[in-house]
């Protein structure tokens, strides 16, 4: 591969991610209409801004690969397509395809908008949302020198400070001395061994990390929560069943987080 | 040029178009904007997004006919849109043209390389 295409790559990356990042918000902006009891009756005007605004996800969602969830974007303009047109006036076929999104978008994992998760719940808690991405230095560790670029890249873009590891060991020792706001960890990471997890564990313990409390588990940055998928925390659990009696539950809003990173599923 | 009102579509093709197929872009956000820049810019070839709020791809080009000779300049639409009667609307209002929407961001550069090549040989 050239450094060219390398670059390329990088960028498309870093794009991609931009968009999985933003796709949340423009989501549950389009969804908000799902909750209006007037949706019965619904102003031309706005079923065309909506039919505008699905119009326009579902071809950059297509465009940037989200297949699923692009397809129930179009199918929801094609229904208001249908309504604007006269051709049919069922509020309860606008709900069903606004639905159709709504489980789309909870099937991908978004990344929840700021105060809100997976783009329809409310967050109540406090994120320490007043804190910027440039205040917090993420450490990520990752064996695979395109991931471990791409994260770099991707998170860089939006302001974090990011160092990578690629060995379980050097992010230990450079985590007890340097205390970073987060750690991102690589599930399928090659070297993970009973040693460096219990070594992983015992940084955690020492810091207050704790990158899965046997609930919900949360990555929290300035505006924004990465939710665990029930596929990511099995995975979790499976590379930790050894280390977990050594983490304590997690302390809400006083330790830094871990993001539990499966290669597979990005 | 390229006009499209989707921030996500603008920056990936501006990356495709630029950095894949080494064409120089003038990325507009909307009719108007493409409008303003018509002129300063003098593109040899337009991808224009059919659908945009306000001023719609169709009416975009016709009032770029307006204001500028779009004589030698290739018009390509940008489209989800795929029915027959839709795309011979397209050509009959001067695209030479119409991509596919979603297009593969890899390859869409060469596409447009291959149009510029049928239409200028």
């Amino acid at each position: 591969m050239t450094s060219n295409s390398e670059t390329l790559q990088q960028e498309m990356a870093a794009l991609r991610l931009q968009y999985h990042e933003n796709l949340s918000g423009e989501i549950s902006e389009l969804l908000h209409h799902s909750t209006l009891p007037e949706l019965e009756n619904l102003e031309q005007r706005v079923l065309t801004q909506l039919r505008d605004t699905a119009h326009r996800l579902a071809g950059s969602a297509l465009t940037f690969g989200y297949e699923q969830i692009g397809l129930a974007l179009r199918a929801l303009e094609g229904t208001l397509d249908n309504t604007l047109a006269g051709q049919m006036r069922s509020a309860e076929r606008i709900r069903k395809a606004l639905e159709q999104v709504h489980n789309s978008a909870m099937a991908l994992d978004l990344p929840a908008a700021p105060g809100q998760h997976n783009g329809v719940e409310a967050v109540t808690e406090d994120d320490g949302a007043a804190r910027r991405p440039e205040d917090l230095h993420l450490y990520v560790l990752e064996d695979d020198p395109s991931t471990s670029d791409m994260l770099k890249l991707g998170l860089s873009s939006f302001g974090y400070r990011v160092t990578t590891f690629v060995d379980i060991n050097l992010l230990t020792a450079a985590a007890l001395a340097d205390h970073p706001d987060g750690l991102i960890i690589d599930t399928e990471y090659s070297s993970f061994s009973d040693q460096n997890l219990a070594a992983a564990a015992n940084a955690r313990k020492r810091h207050g990390f704790d990158s899965y409390s046997g609930g919900q588990r949360e990555l929290r940055l300035p505006g924004k929560t990465a939710r665990c998928t029930p596929r990511r925390r099995r995975l979790f659990e499976q590379t930790h069943q050894h280390s977990r009696a050594g983490i304590e539950p997690r302390r809400r809003n006083a330790a830094p987080d871990a993001l539990a990173l499966s290669r597979a599923a990005d | 040029m390229h006009v499209d009102d989707d921030d996500a579509i603008r920056a990936i093709t501006l990356v495709a178009l630029e950095h894949v197929g080494g064409f120089t872009l003038q990325s507009c956000s909307s009719g108007k904007e493409a409008l303003q820049c018509i002129e300063a810019f003098a593109p040899q070839m337009i991808l224009l997004d059919v659908m945009m709020p306000e001023l719609d791809g169709p009416t975009t080009l016709d009032l770029l006919k307006q204001e500028t000779d779009l004589g030698k300049v290739l018009v390509v639409f940008m489209t989800a849109k795929v029915q027959e009667q839709e795309i011979a609307r397209y050509r009959a209002l001067g695209a030479c043209d119409v991509i596919i929407k979603p297009f593969d961001p890899m390859t869409l550069s060469e596409r447009l390389h291959r149009i510029w090549i049928q239409h200028n040989d």
